[in-house]
């Protein structure tokens, strides 16, 4: 014992640590359970009110409460406050769960389109500043209420949520040129072209057949046939500076994608193609490899830029008006008219994506960064030299190399 | 006064590593990219220039003077005022960066992990532990950074990689102004300069012949990692950094949203904590002996004492929020690097034209 003494004067540290135990380790034995004091939220929807009076806006979050239950059964439910800032609202809705609102867990947030009215960016300006919130967090815009998708989302399912969020990233790798998220949706505000892009997504109506699937009957969804669905075509909202500046239908979208080097996937069709075996059939193929190489040239001071898309496809299905064509697909040799068309087809995509951005004066692309960096001076010079929206002084060329497997 | 033991120049070396690495990776990169957008990431690449330069003068000193102190060379060349003006500024630069690399740690760790925990507990749990390594002296701190050097190396390159894996676009760079990028470099000159504690040093440095280069590789890396975190923070988030203050944390915390793999982000928390317990007692230790190079008489124990008791009033009564420190570390601490970069070298070229005076008056 004397001898621990000695070895505790000549080690004091020894005596920090066991006073930092003792202080520390006591107090966090007796705290609660963190779990009993949040509420876990799993998906925010927000939503901007007509009707001022109760406030300007409602925030509904989908809350997960963790209860110990001997069934395994999630208890999902939706809470929502009206005030006149998010911040305000979200402690209001704290207030009704009794518990502290967590969203270090939120996966999704959901905006209503009389957000696009506003300065989006400065509206969700709560949302940024909350360390808690992941950057990562998918946000969309819906054409109803926010407050009904979390609903929908909710009574679908309790891992619904999670479904949601899996559908945001399916449209970030296969529709959206760049992921819709928080991260992306500032860092478009607040780059060089100001554009950022937004997910929307629409409830349908729509007659559900019965015996569905066990997570269905869990969630008791019995209660009525006529379901509402989650509806998701790849339709786009595009902000300018943080306002909402027009809509993208899913197939406009397509053809930004075609231009982009970043988005690998996709079909093309070609219609009105006659051959030994089909009279004015359609034929849809599917890429299986896309490569899109830009380079730049600059004639009188105006930036030319090559687009050449190396496009490997295989051909999927043949629309014959005539009926099946009993051919295997692999003995099929396309000629040049049909390489053509494709090309054509190709060539038909980029110019339209490129009128698109013209017409609205957005760059979705970010061509002003590619630009910028290529050579600084050179475009400086080209900015300065002509006024107005810098792409509709731009020239943009194709070249295409099809291959069929 | 108590007498260190000498260290090595392995150990000196692994002292460098953590004094160049640890005070640039968390808020640093963020500040830099708030201002100067693409173009931050060449802002640490000049600062390093002139501290390089800095450091180039001390193999020259050490070359030509071995075994004599800093201090000794500059009373031999400049008389008995320079050595307390040097000493002066010596435990004043230490002080204050002390001060500045404490309230950023405590701010961090406020946000991030213990969201309502008061500055007291950062106190109590930073002050004992920095003050045994300071008071273990010299080659116990320098032989505790070598043993932990190697896995602070492999963990800096592991968050780089992963930080490069979550770059999705590249920022348009040449954006701001010369004058915006010199305005930003002066205004963060306060972040480097660390390593004017060699000279500080530098007689109880042993270096064989052929050892220079282990004090200068560890530094260079150190160098080369805060370049590259820099540099991965502007390509990932160039345009915003306010929603990102913590880089070096932010670079990999990105990952938790792929589910299932974990709170990644822990792995930077406890190099970030690593680092600011061995630079917080390598600035106390520095105080020390730079505070009993002026006060030849007082031991270990008072000269803690008095840098804890600086400590505590600064922290708590001059820079205690976010936006003092910001404000003290922007607008107050680059002209305190007048003395790494200024007059340092200035005395190290007196030194080095004055070399019969110092060697003769020796002999």
């Amino acid at each position: 014992m004397r001898q621990f003494l000695v070895s505790l004067k000549k080690t004091p540290m020894i005596l920090v640590v066991v006073l930092v135990f003792v202080i520390y380790g006591f107090s966090a034995l007796g705290a609660p359970a963190e779990v009993n004091e949040f509420a876990i939220v799993t998906s925010i929807g927000l939503d901007r009110l007509e009707d001022e009076s109760e406030g300007k806006y409602e925030v509904s979050l989908l809350v997960f409460t963790p209860v110990a239950e001997l069934n395994f059964v999630e208890n999902y439910k939706v809470v929502s406050a009206k005030a006149d800032s998010l911040s305000d609202a979200m402690y209001h809705a704290g207030l009704y769960i009794g518990r502290e609102v967590g969203l270090s867990h939120v996966k999704v947030v959901v905006l209503n389109e009389r957000f696009g009215q506003g300065d989006l960016a400065e509206e969700l300006d709560f949302l940024i500043r909350n360390i808690d919130m992941a950057t990562s967090t998918k946000i969309v815009m819906s054409n109803v209420e926010a407050k009904e998708v979390l609903k929908v989302i909710q009574k679908s399912d309790s891992e619904s949520s999670i479904k949601v969020s899996e559908l945001l990233n399916y449209n970030n790798k296969f529709i959206f040129t760049e992921d819709s998220s928080l991260e992306t949706f500032f860092s478009g505000c607040l780059g060089p072209t100001k554009t950022a892009l937004l997910s929307f997504i629409k409830l349908e109506n729509g007659k559900r057949e019965e015996n569905q699937g066990a997570s269905e009957q869990n969630s008791g969804k019995s209660e009525s046939d006529n379901n509402v669905d989650i509806k998701n075509d790849g339709e786009t909202v595009v902000f300018f500076d943080g306002k909402q500046k027009f809509k993208l239908s899913g197939e406009q979208m397509k053809t930004i994608n075609f231009l982009s080097g970043t988005y690998q996937e996709g079909d093309i069709s070609v219609e009105n193609i006659t051959k030994d075996d089909f009279v004015d059939a359609t034929l849809i193929f599917d890429i299986v490899g896309k490569r899109t190489d830009y380079r730049v040239v600059y004639e009188n001071g105006i930036p030319v830029i090559l687009i050449n898309i190396d496009l490997k496809l295989l051909l999927t299905e043949i629309q014959n008006k005539d009926g099946l064509v009993g051919k295997d697909v692999e003995r099929m040799v396309f000629e040049d008219e049909i390489l053509d068309k494709i090309s054509s087809k190709v060539k038909e995509y980029v110019f339209e994506a490129v009128s698109i951005m013209r017409e609205n004066e957005v760059d979705i692309l970010d061509f002003y960064t590619f630009l910028n960096n290529l050579s600084p001076i050179k475009f400086k010079k080209f900015l300065k030299t002509n006024e107005g929206f810098f792409l509709n002084n731009v020239i943009f060329k194709v070249g295409t190399r099809i291959s069929i497997e | 006064m108590t007498k260190d033991k000498t260290i090595t120049a392995g150990q000196a070396g692994a002292m460098c590593f953590f004094m160049i690495l640890a005070n640039k990776i968390l808020v640093l990169p963020s500040l830099l990219v708030e201002k100067t957008r693409a173009e931050a990431m060449f802002v640490p690449i000049v600062l390093f220039l002139i501290e390089f330069l800095m450091i180039f003068f001390f193999f020259k000193l050490k070359k030509k003077y071995p075994n004599f102190s800093f201090s000794e060379i500059v009373r031999k060349s400049c008389g008995r005022w320079a050595v307390i003006l040097t000493n002066v500024l010596f435990v004043a630069f230490f002080l204050s960066k002390a001060v500045l690399l404490y309230n950023l740690k405590s701010i961090f760790l406020k946000s991030v992990v213990y969201h309502e925990e008061n500055a007291l507990v950062y106190f109590v749990c930073f002050v004992p532990v920095v003050t045994h390594m300071a008071l273990a002296g010299l080659r116990v701190m320098g032989r505790t950074m070598q043993v932990f050097l190697p896995t602070i190396f492999v963990l800096v390159i592991f968050v780089v990689v992963v930080g490069f894996t979550g770059i999705t676009n590249i920022p348009a760079f040449f954006e701001s102004s010369v004058s915006q990028f010199l305005t930003t470099t002066f205004g963060h000159v306060a972040a480097f300069g660390d390593s004017v504690f060699l000279f500080l040093i530098m007689d109880k440095i042993e270096v064989k012949k052929g050892e220079f280069k282990k004090i200068f590789l560890p530094t260079l890396f150190a160098a080369i990692f805060v370049c590259l975190i820099n540099i991965v923070f502007v390509l990932a988030y160039c345009y915003t950094p306010f929603m990102h203050p913590f880089a070096f944390f932010e670079l990999i915390s990105f990952v938790r949203e792929y589910g299932g793999m974990g709170r990644l982000d822990l792995i930077p928390m406890v190099g970030i904590i690593v680092f600011s317990y061995f630079q917080l007692a390598m600035y106390m230790k520095f105080f020390m002996i730079s505070l009993q190079n002026l006060f030849e008489k007082m031991g270990d124990t008072l000269s803690a004492v008095v840098f804890v008791f600086f400590f505590l009033l600064l922290v708590n009564f001059v820079v205690l929020t976010s936006s003092q420190t910001i404000f003290y570390g922007e607008m107050i601490l680059p002209y305190f690097m007048l003395f790494p970069f200024v007059i340092v070298p200035i005395f190290s070229i007196i030194g080095l034209c004055f070399r019969k005076k110092i060697l003769g008056a020796d002999g």
